[in-house]
């Protein structure tokens, strides 16, 4: 299994606490983005494309801890922008896992052989970096425009891996993917010992540069489930089985779109980590005054209905797993046999 | 109004707004919020830095006066695409 046994206790416990309050709606994950600045500029990335004075702006570490606080979810993943260019980074991350809380600090890992080096972190049972891979070399390279980006990871991931850190990767799929070539990059992780991989398809971000390789529904569907039928053992993946099942539509789920809401710059973004309706001063505000039900597959909003995309997803296979005899039985059944 | 708004809001680049008082706003317009009992946009400034909100109401005008960081963007990628497919080409 890819997610700690102390991790999942943690996730379960928080959703079985939720539900006993009577809350219909509760958050899993907080994506806190304490910057929006990168170094690199991929193709399929809508979140980066802002005026240089907003590039240069940052959460201060007591806004990012006040705002973690604020929402209560047990997981926090720091994505971005880049979070190895935030100068606070390693103070950040210290405070989390002080307040118990499972960080997952997404990076490009352009910068983390240095940061390691440097000593900025420590490994910790609570910190895992979530390094963005999206397929072999020509693939990941082709994704994220520029040559040489899959070998200085893959660097970084086996420095990481030698000093005892959790490392996972977080792999973004396109109408490009080959399923032969997706197989063989998970063996290639696999090979880093990594403890799992996360994937998802990309969500089509109005103003990504590349507009022609998202994926639709039933292309996502067909492209998961050629990827996926006859899963190797030896594939660990850091998230639900449920959620892979759903992805080769074999489940329908519908998405929760506050299960992993976003705190930015610029507040807590309605409705969720991938569509920009606007912002809220709190999160109470979020929960409280979003009009959720304009939201989601069902509502007939054209921005969601092909979004399978694990930010609003994943949070509902969880609550399966974890509110349904049948949901836990089927990820347990997946988890011991490795079948999906 | 609420259109001009709106399109100022999807706008990946700085705008002026201009108030009912002759006054002037310059900056990226990150939120509008119309479902307030008092409608409102937010702006980073540009000089200052400083959140500025501005009642709907006040709204004179809204003009795209910075840079499409997106369309940038979008120009940066089809050179990229084009000399990629030149490479390819020339091998």
């Amino acid at each position: 299994m890819g997610v700690p046994a102390s991790q999942a206790w943690t996730v379960a416990s928080h959703v079985i606490k939720q539900r006993l309050a009577g809350r219909e709606r509760y958050p899993l994950v907080l994506m806190l983005e304490p910057l929006l600045r990168c170094n690199l500029a991929c193709a399929g990335c809508g979140k980066i494309q802002y005026p240089p004075h907003v590039l240069k702006r940052a959460l201060t570490v007591e806004q990012c801890l006040a705002a973690v606080e604020e929402c209560g979810a047990p997981i926090v993943s720091i994505p971005g922008g880049e979070p190895l260019l935030y100068p606070h980074i390693g103070e950040l991350v210290e405070e989390l896992t002080r307040r118990k809380k499972y960080v997952y600090l997404c990076t490009n890992a352009l910068l983390l052989k240095e940061k390691l080096e440097q000593n900025v972190f420590t490994p910790s049972k609570r910190l895992s970096f979530s390094v963005h891979m999206d397929g072999l070399r020509e693939e990941h390279d082709a994704s994220v425009c520029r040559d040489g980006v899959y070998d200085i990871a893959v660097d970084a991931i086996r420095e990481a891996v030698r000093r005892g850190f959790r490392v996972t990767t977080n792999t973004t799929l396109f109408n490009t993917s080959e399923p032969m070539r997706v197989r063989d990059f998970f063996d290639a992780m696999m090979d880093l010992d990594v403890e799992g991989m996360m994937v998802s398809p990309g969500y089509s971000y109005e103003k990504a540069p590349d507009q022609e390789s998202f994926l639709e529904r039933e292309r996502t569907q067909e492209l998961f489930s050629n990827i996926l039928t006859g899963r190797k053992k030896r594939w660990r993946f850091n998230q639900s089985p449920l959620f892979l099942q759903f992805l080769m539509g074999k489940r329908d789920f519908e998405c929760t779109p506050w299960g992993n809401p976003l705190y930015t710059i610029f507040g807590w973004q309605r409705p969720c980590y991938l569509l920009q309706d606007g912002y809220a001063a709190t999160f109470r505000e979020l929960m409280d005054e979003t009009p959720w039900e304009e939201y989601g597959r069902q509502s007939g909003n054209p921005h969601c209905q092909d979004c399978m995309v694990h930010s609003g997803y994943e949070p509902t296979a969880v609550h399966a797993t974890f509110t349904t005899w049948r949901g836990l039985r089927d990820s347990a059944v997946a988890t011991i046999t490795g079948k999906l | 109004m609420a259109g001009l708004v709106e399109r100022a809001f999807q706008y990946r680049g700085d705008v002026t707004v201009h108030t009912d008082d002759g006054g002037t706003v310059t900056g990226y317009l990150f939120n509008r919020d119309t479902r307030a009992s008092e409608p409102f946009v937010q702006l980073f400034e540009t000089q200052t830095g400083r959140e500025v909100s501005v009642p709907y109401r006040s709204i004179a005008d809204v003009l795209f006066t910075g840079r499409d960081a997106a369309a940038a963007a979008d120009q940066r990628f089809e050179a990229l695409q084009t000399r990629s497919g030149t490479e390819r080409h020339g091998d």
